[in-house]
């Protein structure tokens, strides 16, 4: 069979999708959902309103298909709008206490597992601990792997800008880690 | 800030080496001094959770996949309706737009935690009247706003918080979308169907 590039794939089915085609949409949702739902959950913290900041995300997408120019790969576009989502949610909503629920590692040892769960519960709440501006850069690079430039351009900021950011955030983090070792 | 090390390295440095995962890339120096590699050494550990992190795969729930794709096909099948004709010009108004407000109606309501929704059920509606549409394909369940000529029903699906009674949640729900929806669009709100889909339980 065969496989197309997945951004070439996705700029098709972006296409489609702008001429009013809902199940090329569908696609995407599920293509991407997990990446922005990830991102919502780590920027807010609780599940819920990951959910709801994931599903207005793509409402928003959808609605606005035709500003999306493919300059920029369409992960990355997912990505701006759900960083504006949460940032807004958050807003909204300063005092919903931070709830931080992690899917079960697969790691066969208990006593190892609940380690392991105990410590990326702990690295959940250092991360939701840091400022927003300097929290999202963290998640887009260090949890989604995205390069410099996408989070430059998700974030609508200077190069300059998110290496001064991450790099503030990183020292953050890892002082929080430390302080736990 | 700028912590050094002994024997001169700057802390920063290593820190975007470890973050990097950069930390067994070493330097001719990295390679021969003990202090670097004793900080290079316990950075990777304390970093290793957020590796571990990144590697936890947290999926966006089949629920949320269906709500979203419940809201889209009700964009993509909204229907326009002229809600008013002056001598100036009329306003027309997407059922779309109704829903929204709806929503946004539902939102204010506190044991209101999550609206899910679609048009889906207007857009068979509509489309029932077209003679030689085809069903929409996926469940009409969710929100829907249709409105006549004045008037406009309201289907609402929604996951209340636990505690208070549901009937009553579905009361202030009903109340509050009709208010608004006759505030902002002028329609007679006749009948709000609310659906209780799911209830979110605070840990």
């Amino acid at each position: 069979m065969l496989t197309m590039p997945a951004e070439s794939d996705d700029a098709r089915l972006v296409a489609a999708a702008r001429s009013g085609n809902p199940d090329a949409f569908e696609t995407l949702v599920r293509r991407h959902g997990g990446k922005v739902y990830r991102v919502a959950l780590r920027l807010v913290g609780d599940p819920t309103d990951a959910e709801d900041a994931t599903q207005d995300t793509f409402v928003q997408a959808w609605r606005h298909l035709e500003r999306f120019r493919g300059d920029s790969a369409f992960s990355t576009w997912l990505y701006r709008i759900v960083v504006n989502r949460c940032l807004r949610l958050l807003r909204d909503r300063p005092s919903t206490a931070p709830l931080v629920e992690l899917p079960a590692p697969a790691i066969a040892d208990p006593q190892r597992a609940v380690e392991v769960g105990s410590q990326l519960e702990a690295v959940s709440r250092a991360v939701l601990a840091l400022p927003f501006e300097r929290r999202a850069p963290l998640v887009l690079r260090e949890l989604e792997g995205c390069t410099y430039e996408e989070i430059a351009d998700a974030l609508e900021i200077s190069l300059p800008a998110v290496k001064g950011r991450l790099h503030r955030a990183r020292r953050e983090l890892l002082t929080a880690l430390r302080g736990w070792t | 800030m700028n912590e050094r090390l002994p024997c001169g390295a700057d802390m920063d440095a290593l820190v975007e080496q470890v973050a990097d995962g950069d930390e067994r890339l070493r330097s001719p120096h990295q390679e021969i001094c003990v202090h670097c590699q004793t900080a290079l050494e316990e950075l990777a550990r304390a970093w290793a959770p957020v590796s571990a992190l990144a590697g936890s795969e947290a999926a966006l729930p089949e629920r949320v996949v269906h709500r979203i794709m419940r809201r889209i096909w009700r964009a993509a099948a909204a229907g326009w309706h002229t809600v008013a004709v002056t001598a100036r010009g009329k306003t027309t108004i997407s059922d779309w737009v109704v829903g929204l407000i709806a929503e946004g109606a539902a939102r204010e309501v506190e044991a209101v935690h999550l609206i899910g929704g679609s048009l889906a059920h207007v857009a068979q509606a509509l489309r029932s009247r077209r003679p030689g549409s085809p069903p929409p394909p996926h469940s009409p369940r969710g929100l829907a706003a249709e409105i006549g000529p004045q008037q406009a029903t309201v289907e609402i699906a929604l996951t209340a918080v636990y505690g208070p009674g549901l009937l009553d949640v579905a009361e202030a729900v009903r109340r509050t979308v009709a208010v608004r929806v006759e505030q902002m669009t002028g329609l007679e709100v006749v009948e709000v169907d609310v659906t209780v889909e799911d209830l979110h339980v605070e840990r």
